[in-house]
């Protein structure tokens, strides 16, 4: 991560706390590996704001989107992103989504570490829905400025 | 190698290889369609002494005309393969393991004896022609170790990517040449005080199949051809230069795009401006004159004709993918070069570019020759490492860890080679 990004995380972690008057975001923030030096993960409960995301619809308001992008959040309006809105970002911002990229498999590790550190409830029916919508609009970017070295065959150097 | 049943040239990266000799003498295309179960799509463009990759069964007896069976093929009309960095561990490259970057269809019959190279354009003082056999009595007979490189090598890497042959690392190589110098046949012609470039013209012929129609006519500015090192040649290693890379005669400009050094070379034109020939413009062996961000659109008035390429290096010692005991050293060495330049220092590292360690770096063994490095290198406990090697020049100029300027046509990535080695 350059240092480029950890500036914008550093503004979203600030923009963060504020807004969540400290709450979620010391919970939520350390779900992405290599922040957690920046702050300390802190255990607290946050039942308002739970409570209110598991009772809520999730429906998202149509005037919110344009060209299929949900402005308040920045996020690709698609599929099941009403329940990515309803359970994600309850909590945490939307641009701890967006800056990262990961394969399905990835983002599920991410809720389980989550649910496991972070007092993410079980997410139920809702989890196949949420990895889906992540692992197809959040997927790692295939080229970049340098490639993975693709090795065909390993051998054994006498 | 799985048979494949798709057209041939369908496949982008793939290996194109060349018959037994009793299959060829046996096979016709037909019976080569026959034999695959499917009609050979654009069987006609399909060269006659080779067989189509699906009919292969072990690639143990085949070879690309002249060349190693391991050279990745990227191309098959006109031909274009690069050399796997492992085969070019030679400090002088054999002839079979040297690339092909080709434009067109090399000509097909060659008479060393009645070839004949003539000087014209602008400013040439007289109109003149040479056998061969002229040159070599004529002029001092010379022989240099120069390196010639695409300048698209390394394409591959650029993002957005841009079109063209998806040249990794392989379109490299330094064998020796033997030859005379091309300033002392220009300087025999007589070169007027306005010349400013010289172009060449080659016995290729069009893909199209035009027999007008000029594949590829470059050059470089005068100061470069009237270099000592700047060849007119006929010999490769001490051999008759190999039919895919321009038999009988050819140019070479060592330490510029490998495009300068015109193959089957026929004509040499003095001009007094600017060579004006096929690939010489738009944005053919060019790169902006100012840097632009990835993917934009640069107008051709602001791109300029690549001159001296920049530092580079290679491993080619050990091959990607060795894995290796706990607590053995290990040795890697390769070649670095540097266009017009020397080679000043070569580093390499084993942790991702945060340290590096410096190697031995060999002299060359003429101007515009890679030069060789070596170095030994211990890894602290078991798991993936990635080699990386990277060269400085005589400026103070090193190689980029990550892909260098983006250009519209993916030329002159630099970037660091890296190798992949597991501490087992």
């Amino acid at each position: 991560m350059n240092s480029g990004s950890f500036k914008k995380l550093e503004h979203a972690l600030t923009w963060l706390k504020w807004w969540m008057t400290g709450l979620v975001a010391l919970v939520l923030v350390g779900a992405f590996g290599g922040v957690d030096h920046l702050l300390e993960p802190k255990k607290e409960s946050v039942p308002k704001v739970r409570d209110m995301a598991k009772t809520n619809s999730g429906d998202l308001f149509v005037a919110d989107v344009e060209n299929g992008i949900h402005i308040p959040s920045g996020m690709i309006a698609e599929g099941d992103f009403g329940v990515v809105l309803q359970n994600c970002l309850a909590c945490h911002s939307s641009k701890l989504i967006i800056q990262n990229r990961m394969n399905a498999e990835s983002w599920r590790k991410t809720i389980r570490w989550m649910q496991e550190t972070q007092n993410l409830w079980d997410l139920g029916e809702n989890e196949d829905k949420i990895v889906a919508y992540l692992g197809k609009h959040y997927a790692p970017i295939k080229t970049g400025r340098r490639k993975p070295l693709v090795v065909e065959e390993w051998y054994t150097i006498e | 190698m799985k048979k494949k049943k798709g057209p041939i040239g369908s496949s982008k990266n793939k290996k194109l290889i060349t018959s037994r000799r009793s299959f060829l003498q046996k096979s016709t295309l037909a019976s080569m369609g026959m034999l695959l179960g499917t009609e050979m799509v654009f069987g006609n463009y399909f060269p006659a002494n080779m067989i189509p990759v699906g009919l292969l069964e072990s690639e143990d007896e085949f070879l690309v005309p002249g060349k190693h069976k391991e050279l990745t093929v990227l191309n098959d009309r006109p031909i274009n393969a690069e050399t796997p960095p492992h085969l070019l561990n030679d400090p002088v490259t054999p002839a079979n393991k040297l690339f092909v970057r080709n434009n067109g269809i090399p000509p097909k019959s060659v008479d060393p004896s009645n070839w004949k190279l003539t000087l014209d354009g602008e400013s040439v003082k007289t109109e003149k022609t040479y056998t061969i056999q002229e040159l070599k009595e004529k002029f001092e007979v010379v022989s240099y170790q120069l390196t010639i490189e695409c300048g698209g090598n390394g394409r591959s890497e650029f993002n957005p990517p841009a079109k063209g042959n998806q040249w990794s690392t392989g379109a490299v190589g330094c064998p020796k040449w033997t030859g005379v110098r091309l300033r002392d046949v220009l300087n025999d012609a007589g070169i007027k005080d306005d010349a400013v470039y010289i172009g060449y013209y080659g016995a290729d012929t069009h893909l199209s199949g035009d027999p007008d129609k000029v594949v590829i006519s470059r050059g470089v500015p005068i100061k470069k051809a009237l270099e000592a090192e700047s060849l007119i040649a006929w010999q490769m290693n001490d051999e008759d230069i190999p039919a895919l890379n321009g038999h009988p005669l050819r140019l070479v400009f060592g330490g510029w795009p490998a495009s300068t050094s015109g193959k089957w070379l026929k004509r040499i034109s003095i001009r007094n401006k600017v060579h004006d020939g096929p690939k010489m413009g738009g944005k053919a062996y060019r790169v902006p004159c100012e840097e632009v961000s990835p993917g934009s659109n640069v107008k051709d008035e602001n791109m300029c004709i690549i001159e001296s390429m920049p530092v580079k290096s290679l491993i080619t010692y050990p091959k990607t993918g060795g894995l290796l005991t706990l607590g053995k050293p290990l040795k890697v060495n390769g070649h670095a070069w540097a266009g017009d330049l020397e080679v000043k220092e070569m580093h390499v590292s084993m942790d991702f570019g945060q340290t590096w360690q410096k190697a031995t770096l060999n002299k060359r063994t003429n101007r515009l020759a890679w030069q060789q490095w070596e170095a030994v290198l211990n890894f602290p406990k078991k798991g993936y490492y990635e080699v990386w090697a990277k060269a400085t020049d005589s400026k103070g100029v090193s190689q980029p860890m990550v892909v260098p300027g983006w250009n519209p046509k993916g030329y002159l990535n630099n970037a660091c080679h890296r190798i992949a080695i597991k501490v087992v």
